[in-house]
């Protein structure tokens, strides 16, 4: 019997499929890359709090590693499936393949559910998985990174285990660490700059003036917030910015049409991008319904919190003047707006492109920990605006040439460079 | 001459001249004395002195002859030929030595029989039931004998008077109270000194609660720095005193109006109560109670006799108000007065009678004590506040994990007062824990755990004499370290994890921090604390209990600790035994949650299967967006959802409609279902996703295994009614395959469903009504 139920995994093989198909990829390279080099399934016993022997079910998927050590999350979740991790790791290719960064792809992932683990028992099941695949990971073949109900702590103890294993220090085997243990400067503006750094290009690109444009952003956590920072430092103009409101379980656009003072609206915001509805009155801002953000008579959308934003029924909403949309959010664009957005001319920076910034910064984290030698935040900040630039202008310039929507073009260059390191290397 | 006779035989012979009362004491002693010693002639004797017929022939006596018809009565003479016998036996059986020791004894302790003497009435006044206490504890050790019994005795005699008149209360308080710890408890009793009245319910647990800890203090290592706050106890005669002084009687008959009736008259009867007087007398012991306290905050509460939870549960429906205690002597007597008046007055509110009509317990007189504490904390800053309180129970009602079992207890706790963990704050989140799982937490990722985390402080202003509601941030920003043990209960927030504080590396006005109780909970020992608190008064209650603390940052307070009848906001709830089966849609006998809800309209049904078989991401977000229109359009605790998996998935959607609080927050319940696939069950979120908000909006759960034996989920018949979707929101066919809305009206005409859910008994039933 068909198992009916829907497998991301296949997903992700289809959107390969036919981008190789349009690259003309020949069937060894096409087989290479539509299935993972590795998995790896084990099991992780862990003595429970109460004296018991519990068993879990590790993996670790790495894709893809021709032009690189793999690099992805780790995710603890209590439905996780092989086919998720497989989905995953090879996204990651393409991801770190788009803006050029030597990485490969990988994943992986405990069945387990945090909600019911101490912290004792998630240790253990920690430095249980690295002891699994210690031989198989590390800083020059796969760094892991904190994902679906991971963080900070739990890399630390991967790192820890890792360490006692092979009895040397190694930051550079894991990212997603604390400042000042092994962490990077310059994350939490990694996505949001990113988002902005290759907007930037693209007007350039597009003899556009940043200064005297005005923008609409979606969300107003960390991504919106330094978007917004380093845009007005062009000298481009938010004026509205949607938010959550967890009191009246909806969200408001605030609009100021002579421009968001970003410092008086961080003042009134709450650490989960909550901004006091009555205090920005106050301040002249008009609040209305959420889904204004995206009618604003602007010349930039930035969808920068939430998935299927831009769909079939809200694209009609977009202002003419709107040009450039930059997708800081994963996903937010739907196939059937792409259309529309195609056809109205709009010039879409793909988010795995946008927001790369992140994967990025994480590359730096590595890089930092194999040196055991860390920048500064503007060191960062510089070479993070040099990768998001050049990234943006290989996917721009092949947008170009072949009269191609960016989101293909992204897609096409990120697979490009993966089946050329393949070959290099005379795999294919 | 020298008198030959044993000097036993003396002592008796001068007491049948001088006290004859006392010499059938001593007589009566004897005979159990003899009995004890197996002595054969005692028994032939007393059987001899009931004789009775039965068939005409005489037969030995026993009792139970007796149980239909008075016992025969023996005239004087008998009896005092009866006394001289039972002595003569003695005489012939024991030591004339041993005879003299213990009727010495004896006599000893009838020199102590005062206080039972007096205690047997009931009614015996304050002071003169401190005057006897008094006198009684006066007595040298070496002279005071006191057999057991006569203890034990004393003792019911003395909670009876001041505490409670409940017998199980009695049952276990009279093996903890002792005859000592009434001397002390009495002198902080105030009340009229000529006046009855007992301290009401919630002093008499508090009061329990501390003597059971103290007397297991030496054995049990986690409860030597257990402390209460100083404490004092105004009797309910008081109450009476007030009502008669200011010719208040009349009001006691308002309880029988109608509610609405009483709800427009209560706030002028509050005012009514504030500015009556209270007598001179209760006004002096106050003052002097004032000035022992000195500048320190405290917290008046209600000590009802109806608040003596071990029968009737009836908790929180009184008010419990802070005072600052800051001003003149003269500004501070006010205060407490307006507090106390304020209480009385609440005897006459419109929630409490409203409750005590609906339980039956209307026509109790009910009288209203008044507990008066210190506040536990310190002052910092112009605010006084502890460092957290909380409230915990031995039962958990509030599972978020399969692994925590009912027995492992749950604590709320927050920062400052507590009132913030007693009471459900809606946009606020106390911190949860299990204590026999004190590894489980509810929030996991680091976004939950900042935004599941308190957010506001309750505290005293000492300045401006109030009660105040203030930012957690600002509070901890401006005194950070002053704060005794901030460290035990804050993270430092970086941003993207949450770390511990640690030395000098953190700057309470710089870091960013989140309430976590990380610290404090890590290392177990509180949580070990709270669950050694918890099974010491469970196994002394012989009933699971519910216990309020504070703690200043270095001692732990018990402030008041009753048995566990209700958890906050859920009732208990009886499953009725012969439901017509037709009725009857769904059984579960797994994981249950004590709640019910009641007369639901509509039943939203998201179909497993199809939801399952839905082609894309959007499609299931579609299902999330639809539910959440039907959740403004149906009405607050109008509907239930029932659908697969877990309510609220992230990540892997699949697993369950993605829906958000925000979506669902009007539902009066979640089902979640797990059908075995491939020989597994998966597991249920327990609504872990959004627990927190579950709990603070009293959002029922039930999880249900519809293909385990034990468990029921009639799917036809929900199958075999008219979709009602379209009748709220706009859909289309795929749509209308998947989500269903049904009208219990469908299903039998007139009716409504109901969800009952026993924890007692591990069962839930949902039925039509």
């Amino acid at each position: 019997m068909e198992d009916k139920s829907f497998n991301p995994f296949k997903m992700a093989q289809q959107q390969f499929d036919e981008i190789a198909e349009k690259l003309g990829l020949e069937k060894g390279t096409k087989e290479f890359l539509r299935t993972p080099q590795r998995e790896y399934h084990f099991t992780i016993p862990v003595k429970m709090d109460d004296g018991s022997t519990q068993v879990f079910q590790g993996f670790r998927v790495q894709h893809n590693d021709a032009k690189g050590p793999c690099k992805g999350g780790i995710r603890f979740h209590p439905q996780e499936t092989i086919n998720t991790v497989k989905a995953l790791a090879t996204w990651m290719t393409w991801k770190c393949a788009v803006v050029d960064i030597p990485l490969g792809g990988g994943k992986g992932g405990v069945i387990c559910d945090p909600h019911n683990l101490s912290m004792r028992e998630q240790e253990q099941i920690c430095r249980g998985w690295v002891r699994q695949v210690a031989r198989n990971i590390g800083p020059l073949q796969d760094i892991p990174a904190p994902d679906v109900m991971t963080n900070a702590q739990h890399m630390l103890w991967m790192m820890d285990e890792y360490e006692k294993i092979n009895g040397y220090k190694f930051p550079g085997m894991i990212t997603g660490k604390p400042v000042g243990m092994g962490g990077s400067l310059g994350r939490t503006e990694a996505t949001g700059y990113g988002v902005i750094y290759t907007l930037r290009e693209a007007m350039k690109s597009l003899k556009v003036d940043i200064k005297n444009t005005t923008a609409s952003f979606q969300g107003f956590g960390n991504v919106s917030q330094y978007a917004i920072e380093l845009f007005h430092k062009y000298g481009g103009r938010a004026i509205s910015v949607s938010s959550w409101d967890q009191e009246d379980q909806t969200s408001y656009t605030f609009l100021k049409e002579d421009g968001i003072d970003l410092e008086k609206l961080l003042s009134i915001t709450n650490k989960f991008g909550g901004i006091d509805k009555i205090k920005a009155k106050e301040l002249g801002y008009k609040v209305l319904p959420g889904d204004k953000w995206i009618e604003q008579d602007v010349d930039i959308l930035i969808p920068a919190a939430l998935e299927n934003q831009i769909n079939e029924k809200t694209v009609a909403n977009i202002s003419t003047r709107v040009k450039f949309i930059s997708e800081g959010a994963n996903g937010p664009t739907t196939p059937e707006a792409d259309k529309v957005l195609d056809e109205k001319g709009i010039f879409v920076i793909p988010d795995f492109l946008a927001n790369a910034g992140g994967v990025t910064c994480s590359y730096f984290e590595q890089i930092q920990g194999n040196m055991n030698f860390y920048w500064t935040k503007e060191e960062v900040l510089e070479k993070l605006d040099n990768i998001m630039t050049n990234a943006f202008y290989s996917v721009y310039n092949l947008s170009k040439k072949r009269g191609i929507y960016m989101r293909d073009a992204a897609y096409m260059i990120a697979i490009s460079r993966v089946a050329e390191a393949s070959k290099l290397r005379g795999w294919v | 001459m020298k008198d030959k006779r044993p000097e036993w035989r003396i002592i008796l012979d001068t007491l049948e001249k001088l006290d004859v009362v006392l010499l059938n004491r001593i007589l009566r002693r004897m005979i159990y004395y003899l009995f004890k010693l197996n002595v054969k002639e005692i028994s032939e004797l007393i059987m001899k002195l009931e004789p009775a017929k039965i068939h005409g022939e005489t037969v030995i006596s026993n009792d139970s002859i007796y149980s239909n018809m008075p016992n025969p009565k023996i005239d004087i003479k008998t009896l005092r030929q009866f006394t001289e016998k039972v002595f003569q036996i003695a005489g012939d059986n024991i030591k004339d030595g041993e005879i003299s020791e213990q009727i010495n004894i004896w006599l000893s302790q009838e020199r102590s029989r005062f206080l039972s003497i007096a205690f047997e009435d009931e009614n015996i006044s304050l002071s003169e039931a401190k005057d006897t206490l008094n006198r009684f504890m006066k007595i040298p050790k070496g002279e005071l004998f006191i057999s057991p019994d006569d203890f034990v005795n004393l003792r019911v005699l003395l909670i009876r008077r001041f505490l409670s008149s409940n017998l199980n209360y009695i049952n276990v308080a009279k093996h903890f109270i002792l005859v000592k710890d009434f001397n002390r408890i009495i002198m902080n009793i105030i009340g009229p000194s000529n006046g009855i009245g007992k301290l009401g319910g919630k002093s008499a647990g508090l009061i329990l609660g501390h003597e059971i800890i103290e007397s297991e203090k030496n054995n049990i290592d986690e409860l030597k720095d257990i402390k209460v706050p100083k404490s004092w106890y105004i009797t309910t005669g008081t109450i009476m005193d007030f009502v008669h002084f200011n010719a208040l009687e009349e009001i006691t008959s308002l309880k029988y109006l109608d509610t609405e009736e009483i709800r427009a008259g209560y706030p002028y009867l509050k005012q009514l109560f504030k500015n009556s007087f209270f007598p001179q007398e209760i006004i002096e012991q106050l003052d002097n109670l004032l000035k022992s306290i000195g500048n320190k905050p405290i917290i008046v509460r209600s000590s009802s006799l109806l608040e003596d939870s071990f029968d009737a549960p009836f908790s929180g429906k009184y008010k419990s108000l802070f005072l600052a205690n800051n001003g003149s002597p003269e500004e501070k007597l006010n205060a407490l007065l307006d507090a106390i008046a304020e209480i009385y007055a609440s005897i006459f509110g419109p929630d409490p009678i409203e409750y005590r009509k609906e339980k039956g317990l209307i026509d109790f007189q009910e009288k209203m004590g008044i507990l008066i504490q210190e506040v536990v904390g310190k002052r910092i800053g112009k605010y006084f506040f502890p460092t957290f309180a909380g409230v915990a129970f031995s039962n958990n009602e509030f599972r978020w994990s399969p692994r925590i079992k009912r027995e492992d207890g749950v604590v709320r706790m927050v920062a400052g007062l507590g009132t913030r963990a007693v009471d459900r704050v809606g946009d606020d989140y106390p911190f949860l824990a299990s204590p026999g799982q004190p590894g489980l937490r509810v929030n996991i990722s680091y976004e939950d755990r900042i935004k599941y985390t308190q957010k506001n402080i309750d505290v005293i202003n000492i300045e401006s004499n109030e009660f105040e509601t203030v930012s957690a941030d600002s509070i901890i920003k401006q005194y950070g370290n002053m704060i005794p043990g901030i460290e035990q209960i804050i993270s430092i927030d970086s941003g993207d994890h949450l770390s511990p504080p640690v030395g000098v590396l953190w700057d309470p006005e710089e870091s960013e921090f989140a309430i976590t109780f990380e610290n404090l909970t890590d290392n177990k020992n509180f949580l070990k604390k709270i669950r050694k608190i918890l099974e010491v008064l469970t196994k002394a209650f012989k009933n699971p209990v519910d216990v309020e603390f504070a703690s200043d940052g270095q001692n732990l307070f018990i402030l008041q600790c009753r048995p566990q009848i209700r958890i906050a906001n859920f009732d208990s709830v009886s499953i009725p035994e012969n439901l017509d089966k037709e009725k009857v849609l769904i059984r579960s006998d797994k994981f249950i949650t004590s709640g019910s809800v009641t007369d639901i309209e509509y039943i939203v049904f998201v179909r497993p299967e199809e939801y399952n078989d839905l082609k894309n991401e959007k499609d299931m977000k579609k299902v999330a967006q639809i539910i959440s229109q039907l959740n403004k359009k149906l009405g607050k605790k109008n509907f239930i959802l029932i659908g697969p998996g877990r309510w609220g998935s992230r990540g892997d959607i699949k697993l369950g409609v993605p829906v958000t609080y925000s979506d669902i927050f009007n539902t009066a319940m979640l089902i979640e279902l797990a059908y075995k696939k491939d020989g597994y069950t998966p597991e249920l979120s327990f609504g872990t996703h959004f627990f927190q908000d579950l709990v603070e909006s009293n959002i029922k759960y039930l999880p249900l295994y519809p293909d385990e034996s034990g468990s029921l989920f009639k799917r036809e018949k929900l199958d075999n009614v008219p979709n009602r979707l379209s009748d709220f929101v706009p859909s289309d066919q795929a749509m209308e395959k998947t989500v269903m809305v049904i009208d219990t009206n469908d299903l039998k005409k007139g009716s409504l469903f109901s969800v009952l859910m026993d924890e007692n008994i591990n069962k839930a039933v949902g039925f039509l009504t």
